[in-house]
């Protein structure tokens, strides 16, 4: 008798959402669109605007979703301290109007707006989990767009052979600019084969709503097999390159933070193990795994890059 | 005389202080350059375990003054203490 095993991605026919129920969905998404005008006000009044979006099961995380208020009040950014209760202090970040900059070894440069990106890329829901260098965990339901869906738009050149992300930095409504000897803009980067992969996702919203300030909004990014500090938040520029980015943390604290910073339980921080995590929210205590469950999407990338610095 | 004499060599940095890196180059940045991770260390250190506004408060205006400022200061200390200290004639 032949035994089947599945693959992490697949789920039970009973769960599959019903037919009705998906182009109802399509329905709101474009009840969605038609409200983001009204954006700005909601925004200002400290309230999010909905972004539904399909979810895709594909990237079913195997936990529970962390609960919103969890994940919108304990937060790393560090352009607001480096403490986890920046929330407040975050939303005077304005939100709009908000562009991104995609140049460098591109053939054709351009800057998106906000607007322009939440209307014309392919946004649907992704259930990450987002593993801290800090040994910590959430779950969260982003809503986005796969990066190879925008450097499809601009074409990266042949020789492009790193993308360069670039955090917002607004000395007026951030305080940790005051700390004037850190190297800002927050930079951070992966290599055009980590950006091309499917996992790699721009994020514009969280919990079916458009991102919180707090959360890196309105634009971010997020590649769930690395520590969090790889994924820049409240992006203004992404330049693609041939030559490799020092990012912030690296040129801060090289010998604790590198380029790479896969998730590997068994590679110790320096000051800490990384063998497991904190779950925000119960605060249970649960195994970290290598590529943070990633690895059948991700381990080849690796293959051959044995003299890197993969796991810091 | 051995109180004056730390208040001049704390002067005597600030001066060199003041000519190697300019007038304006916060102390911070000097404390960065000599050692980044323990900066960052310190401001964990306060924002987490004590509070954040002690170091938007305190400790970034501080370490945002020019580097030659903390040594004067300080020299100035010692120059105060000798001369509240009675004579020994």
């Amino acid at each position: 008798m032949p035994i089947r095993i599945p693959r992490g991605w697949e789920i039970p026919e009973s769960r599959v959402t019903p037919e009705h129920l998906v182009f109802g969905r399509r329905k709101a998404i474009g009840l969605g669109a038609a409200i983001f005008g009204a954006a700005p006000a909601a925004l200002a009044q400290g309230t999010l605007a909905p972004l539904p979006a399909m979810r895709n099961t594909r990237y079913a995380p195997g936990r529970d979703i962390t609960a919103e208020r969890e994940a919108t009040t304990f937060n790393n950014f560090y352009e607001f301290g480096s403490h986890k209760t920046i929330s407040r202090e975050a939303q005077r970040l304005p939100q709009r109007p908000w562009t991104v900059k995609v140049e460098g070894m591109v053939e054709t440069p351009r800057e998106f707006g906000i607007e322009d990106l939440l209307t014309t890329m392919p946004l649907e829901e992704r259930v990450y989990r987002l593993r801290c260098v800090e040994a910590w965990s959430m779950v969260v339901p982003w809503t986005g767009f796969p990066l190879s869906a925008l450097l499809g738009v601009v074409k990266p050149l042949a020789s492009a052979r790193y993308v360069v992300f670039e955090t917002a930095a607004i000395p007026s409504v951030m305080p940790g600019l005051r700390q004037s000897w850190y190297p800002w803009p927050y930079i951070e980067g992966c290599t055009i084969a980590e950006a091309a992969n499917e996992l790699s996702f721009m994020v514009v919203g969280a919990y079916g709503k458009q991102l919180a300030p707090q959360n890196g909004g309105p634009i971010r990014f997020h590649q769930p097999w690395k520590y969090g500090f790889k994924a820049g938040k409240s992006l203004v520029r992404i330049t693609l390159t041939d030559r490799r980015p020092v990012s912030f943390w690296e040129r801060i604290q090289p010998q604790e933070y590198g380029f790479w910073a896969n998730v590997n339980p068994e590679v110790s921080h320096p000051r800490w193990s990384q063998a497991s995590e904190r779950v925000i929210g119960t605060n249970e205590r649960i195994p970290t795994r290598l590529f943070n469950g990633y690895g059948d999407f991700v381990a080849d990338l690796y293959t051959g890059l044995g003299n890197e610095r993969l796991w810091a | 005389m051995v109180l004056k004499t730390v208040a001049l060599l704390f002067f005597a940095s600030a001066l060199m202080l003041a000519l190697t890196l300019g007038a304006w180059w916060p102390l911070g940045a000097l404390l960065f350059r000599i050692n980044p991770a323990a900066l960052n260390s310190l401001q964990a250190g306060v924002q987490r375990y004590l509070f954040p506004e002690l170091w938007d408060g305190l400790f970034v205006p501080l370490l945002n003054t020019p580097a030659w400022v903390l040594p004067a200061l300080i020299g100035a200390c010692f120059l105060l203490a000798a001369s509240l200290r009675p004579g020994r004639g």
